[in-house]
């Protein structure tokens, strides 16, 4: 009995003295390596697609990218999506870029910071005769994570339906 | 069999007698054979009995019945009763394997939670000092960016894609004729951190899935032949 306990104590000691310069060790060195690295530059992509109630055309081999979120409830009431536009560009930090699309809106896009796993961004997004601004925000998303912009109803060619903007950027350097 | 009247009468005649169902000008014949023919009479108490049994036993079936779906929903009850147990003793077992390690470890439990709790402390005083004196945040700012508080600004009237004035901005690279989609992480969740809507009204959706911002335009749908 005696001698068990003492082995115990023994191992604990032991494991203790392992374990406590290690874990500080690497407590200490934690915030170093988590501390997010400045992203510089990230690289962007732009899909303008026309969502209509009509038809049954589903999702079209160049958004399929998108299936999870055109299957979402969000868009359960649209039947059919086309690809109207795609365009990719390159926002640097602390630089507004902004680009035309073909419907007329004109979206900017600036980088503002980042951290681990997520990009800080702005955008701002144009009526399509530019008059006003549409929509100003800021805000957080992974990288290539979507963030899709609904700009009311548009006409391309005899197709009807609800524009939506899906932006997506991802660092590159 | 046979009475004394002038004709037989016969086991259908008695049976359909006996069911109600004999010819009138027969039934004088049965009703007087049965008086005088004590066989006859012991036949026809037969098939009352025989009536008898059968009703009792389509009476018993019938109470059966009820008490044979009773025995089905018990089966019922009992098989849910076992699943949840299985799954509750798959969780146990699952549980019992973290409870052995932890019963394994309980000579160094507590040396190893001061030596946690010590290194914690440890690098909680030493760490933000050395490398941050200042504290500044760790996520990479901008230098001279103001984004809070986002206000929507007037944009002037659009003009042509070639005379936009993107002086003052830092143009955007060509596309890329190939271009690849990017993959979409699995949870492609937006943090809005500050948004003004230009337009008459505006909403956020987020749905764990895709986060979509709701913007009118004009009514007037725009015809563009402009496609990719």
């Amino acid at each position: 009995m005696m001698h068990g306990r003492m082995k115990s104590r023994l191992l604990a000691s032991a494991l203790v003295a392992v374990l406590a310069p290690a874990t500080v060790a690497a407590t200490y060195a934690a915030p170093a390596t988590a501390r997010a690295a400045p992203v510089k530059e990230a690289k962007c992509q732009i899909h303008t697609v026309l969502a209509a109630k009509e038809g049954d055309g589903g999702i079209p081999e160049k958004l399929r990218f998108l299936e999870a979120q055109l299957k979402d409830d969000e868009f359960a009431a649209y039947k059919a999506f086309h690809l109207i536009e795609q365009k990719a560009f390159t926002i640097k930090l602390g630089a507004p870029s902004e680009i035309s699309l073909s419907t007329g809106n004109r979206l900017g896009l600036s980088l503002l910071g980042n951290d681990d796993t997520r990009l800080k961004l702005h955008a701002d997004l144009s009526s399509r005769d530019g008059s006003k601004s549409l929509i100003s925000a800021d805000y957080s998303m992974e990288d290539a994570g979507v963030l899709m912009i609904r700009a009311g109803s548009y006409t391309h060619g005899d197709i009807a339906g609800k524009l939506f903007f899906a932006i997506q950027c991802a660092r590159s350097g | 069999m046979t009475t004394k009247t002038s004709q037989p009468v016969t086991s259908e005649e008695l049976s359909a007698y006996f069911d109600g169902e004999l010819e009138a000008e027969r039934v004088d014949a049965v009703v007087r054979a049965l008086e005088e023919d004590p066989s006859l009479r012991a036949q026809h108490s037969g098939l009352g009995l025989l009536r008898e049994s059968v009703r009792t036993s389509a009476e018993a079936h019938a109470q059966s019945v009820p008490a044979a779906r009773f025995e089905q929903i018990w089966d019922q009850i009992d098989r849910a009763i076992e699943r949840d147990a299985r799954l509750q003793a798959d969780a146990n077992r699952n549980a019992s394997i973290w409870g052995r390690l932890w019963a394994a470890l309980r000579p160094v439990r507590m040396p190893v939670m001061v030596a946690a709790a010590t290194a914690a402390v440890v690098a909680v005083v030493v760490a933000p000092g050395s490398n941050n004196p200042e504290g500044a945040p760790s996520v990479a700012e901008a230098p001279a960016l103001e984004t809070t508080p986002v206000v929507a600004p007037e944009l002037p009237p659009r003009a042509a894609p070639d005379e936009l004035a993107l002086g003052e901005l830092a143009a955007p690279s060509q596309p890329d004729p190939k271009l690849r989609p990017m993959t979409v992480p699995e949870t492609s969740e937006a943090e809005i951190h500050g948004i003004e809507f230009g337009g008459k009204h505006g909403r956020i959706s987020n749905t764990g899935t895709v986060t979509v911002l709701y913007v009118e335009e004009d009514e007037t749908p725009t015809n563009s032949e402009r496609s990719l």
